[in-house]
């Protein structure tokens, strides 16, 4: 990261201690122990906080990017606000500046052992890289995959769409998944845009855990629908997860006969 | 550990010679490449002998279509191939393999390129090797670059895809849900009856650099995956409206001053480009890379260029390697260096199995000859 | 030294097969089955590709005679994609060949 990029969010917020966390594709994320307004906060870790900040991005036009950053900063505060109410898992906003697009949070997920963020990427290419091919494909990670594949399906049921669902945007805490990054987030009932969804997440396992993904994507898909048939939903429940996968299927046949012509 | 690309060289022969032919669109190229024995590396490069295209151009306002462009390559093909032949001062006797385009693109104009190839593996009696056309494009751009290892974004008439190496395969983690950016740029350019030649995308890039004032559309990407079809539909619109019976005149809400045609190009592009840089920079996030290559004939577009460069600046030793229009743009040169690449760790396509097709996509192909 | 392509065409529905010759009489290198399309043309473009002349050597010869067999074959091709088709669907209009050549449809998906 550059120096440019922390001397700009340093300047929005003068005289905050900042420790960096990474440096995603349109934010950099940051810790802070220093709430900015109360002293003791109620909230399940009150000691560290996340600021998340996006750049502007001086290769958009400013137009473009002015608009950019205040509808993704304004979209994913209200988004996570709604989830709060909603009680789907996801960190809880603590203040926001949409013009300078900076969102205070709370700071949940672990650490692996080997000291990253416990984001479902994070875990799986540890098991990966470090453990036996039964360990990737253990029950512990199934259970994960259908708890993130569930709460999806609950999302979803509230006619919620993600917009850039990966496994980097799934973080763990004691084996419990929680959503984040919600900047592309949207609103819809349409069965298209929750297959797109859907579809757009699948690719991303595909890609980046290949060597496991067909039973990762099948246990998503299995927890999909699970969260589908939960009593809460009732019959209509299992209506709109038809609909969806019957998308799903059009989106993916779509994928692979786009057409080549020039 | 480093695959041994030379267990099928000939023995006492220093090097390898291949030819390469690609016509998956609308450019016909013939192209002959030679490597020396060993690794490729900055000392051992491989050496572009020739590299010769011919493009079929049609009148404005139409596209190509599969049956004139397939017309265009057969006529033309032993023509190219003499002058590919003639410039690199070489004889069919000194090749070592044919190498042809088997896909994807355009049916029509990738079997009467294959007829071709078979033509000259059966005259010289050389092996034949299929190559997809992306990694053509890839292993192309990493061998002139010098890149190792970068996230590539190809943007072309018929692709646009966000690609990472991972485990012997290119795999695809971005891309257009619907219509391909080039597609997308070549149908404008229909749509306001700019010339076809040299290239429709380049005479869109041309008038964009005089716009000026930046007409609102739509920003459609979906996680690493993007959307261009409601874009077009949008600015489309937007055209006939000004341009069409209506005639209706647009303004610059700011200045005041009228909407041209050049700020429909430059909005356009400016929307289009941002999504690409940003999906790319998505993809860089989320394999902790910090290498961009640009590939396909949409790459050369210096706008595109110059955004993607903006974007890896801000990135902890950020590097971008991009192309000239000589591989950019489909070539004969790259499927000749990828198809050797495959003959090297040895692929050869017996006749049987040379059929064409119009899908193949970047990640079915295994890449033996990387071992990262 | 005269050349003299020959072509030969089998299918199961084809048994006893059928056999294309150049035959006597005037051969050039301008097919009618392999003009550009009339788009093309009415759109103001020209055609750049014709396929040059053949020239009076046994190969110029056989490159003459080549473009009649391939006349042949596209024109019996042409016809039997027509039957096959009034035999599946009743209707002529679907054109699977037209549908391949001029809008890149895939012979995969041709239903």
């Amino acid at each position: 990261m550059t120096d440019r990029l922390v001397g700009q969010v340093s300047g929005y917020l003068p005289n905050i201690p900042l420790e960096v966390v990474s440096q995603g594709a349109e934010a950099l994320v940051f810790k802070t122990k220093v709430h900015p307004y109360i002293e003791k906060p109620y909230l399940q870790n009150n000691s560290e906080y996340i600021i998340k900040f996006r750049p502007s991005k001086p290769y958009r036009h400013p137009k473009i990017d002015a608009s950019i950053t205040k509808n993704r900063t304004i979209g994913e505060v209200k988004f996570m606000a709604k989830l709060s109410k909603l009680g789907i898992k996801a960190p809880s906003v603590i203040s926001a500046d949409y013009k300078n697009g900076i969102i205070w949070m709370e700071c949940l997920g672990s650490e692996l052992p080997n000291g990253e963020v416990s984001s479902l990427k994070n875990w799986l290419w540890y098991l990966e890289r470090n453990e036996s091919e039964e360990r990737c494909l253990a029950d512990d990670v199934k259970l994960a995959c259908n708890k993130v594949g569930e709460l999806i399906g609950k999302l979803h049921m509230n006619d919620m769409i993600h917009g850039d669902l990966t496994s980097s945007n799934i973080l763990l805490q004691n084996g419990e998944p929680m959503l984040i990054d919600f900047g592309l987030s949207s609103y819809s009932g349409l069965p298209e845009d929750k297959a797109v969804d859907l579809y757009v997440l699948e690719r991303a396992i595909l890609s980046t855990h290949s060597v496991f993904s067909d039973k990762y994507n099948q246990w998503l898909l299995e927890g999909y629908e699970a969260g589908h048939k939960s009593s809460e939903f009732g019959k209509k429940g299992n209506k709109k997860l038809v609909e969806t996968i019957r998308k799903l299927e059009d989106v993916r046949l779509r994928g692979r006969k786009r057409s080549m012509l020039g | 550990m480093t695959v041994d690309l030379d267990k099928y060289a000939k023995p006492g022969k220093g090097y390898y010679i291949a030819l390469g032919l690609e016509g998956s669109a609308n450019k016909l190229g013939v192209g002959v490449i030679k490597h020396n024995l060993g690794q490729l590396s900055t000392t051992n490069r491989a050496e572009v002998l020739s590299n010769i295209r011919d493009t079929y151009i049609t009148p404005p306002g139409e596209g190509f279509l599969p049956r004139d462009t397939a017309r265009h390559h057969r006529n033309w093909v032993v023509r190219v191939i003499k002058k590919a032949l003639i410039e690199a001062k070489i004889k069919g006797t000194d090749i070592d393999c044919i190498c042809f385009t088997q896909g994807p693109g355009m049916g029509a104009p990738l079997q009467s390129v294959v007829v071709a190839a078979r033509t000259l593996a059966q005259l010289w009696d050389l092996p034949l090797v299929g190559v997809n056309h992306c990694v053509g494009h890839i292993e192309m751009g990493r061998e002139i670059t010098g890149a190792d290892n970068p996230v590539v974004l190809y943007v072309s008439g018929g692709n646009t895809q966000v690609i990472a190496y991972s485990k012997q395969r290119y795999r695809i983690f971005g891309e257009t849900l619907d219509i391909a950016i080039g597609n997308c740029l070549d149908r404008f350019a229909r749509t306001l009856k700019i010339p076809n030649e040299p290239a429709p995308g380049y005479n869109i890039e041309q008038m964009a650099k005089k716009g000026k004032h930046l007409v609102n559309l739509p920003y459609t990407v979906k996680g690493m995956d993007l959307s261009m079809s409601g874009i077009l539909a949008h600015v489309e619109g937007l055209a006939k409206d000004m341009f069409g019976k209506q005639n209706k005149k647009l303004v610059d809400v700011e200045s005041g001053e009228p909407i041209t045609a050049e700020d429909l190009c430059f909005s356009l592009q400016e929307i289009l480009f941002s999504m690409l840089v940003e999906i790319t920079e998505r993809a860089i996030a989320h394999v902790n890379s910090n290498q961009v290559l640009i590939v396909g004939g949409v790459g050369s577009n210096e706008r595109l260029q110059e955004m993607m460069k903006l974007m890896i600046q801000d990135r902890k030793n950020g590097q971008i390697y991009a192309t000239d229009e000589r591989f950019c743009i489909d070539n004969g040169i790259m499927i000749a260096h990828a198809g050797l690449l495959g003959y090297r760790t040895g692929q050869t396509n017996e006749l049987w199995n040379t059929i064409c097709t119009q899908r193949f996509r970047t990640d079915e192909v295994f890449v033996k000859w990387r071992d990262d | 030294m005269t050349l003299i392509p020959t072509a030969e065409y089998t299918a199961p529905d084809v048994p006893e097969g059928r056999k294309f010759y150049p035959g006597d009489g005037e051969h050039t290198t301008y097919g009618h089955t392999t003009q550009i399309s009339d788009v093309v043309i009415k759109a103001g473009g020209e055609d750049r590709d014709r396929p040059s002349e053949a020239k009076d050597t046994p190969l110029g010869h056989l490159r003459a005679k080549l473009t009649t067999i391939q006349d042949q074959v596209n024109v019996f091709l042409t016809e039997r994609m027509k039957q096959e088709n009034l035999k599946l669907s009743g209707k002529e209009e679907e054109d699977i060949e037209r549908r391949i050549l001029d809008d890149g449809v895939d012979e995969d998906d041709v239903e």
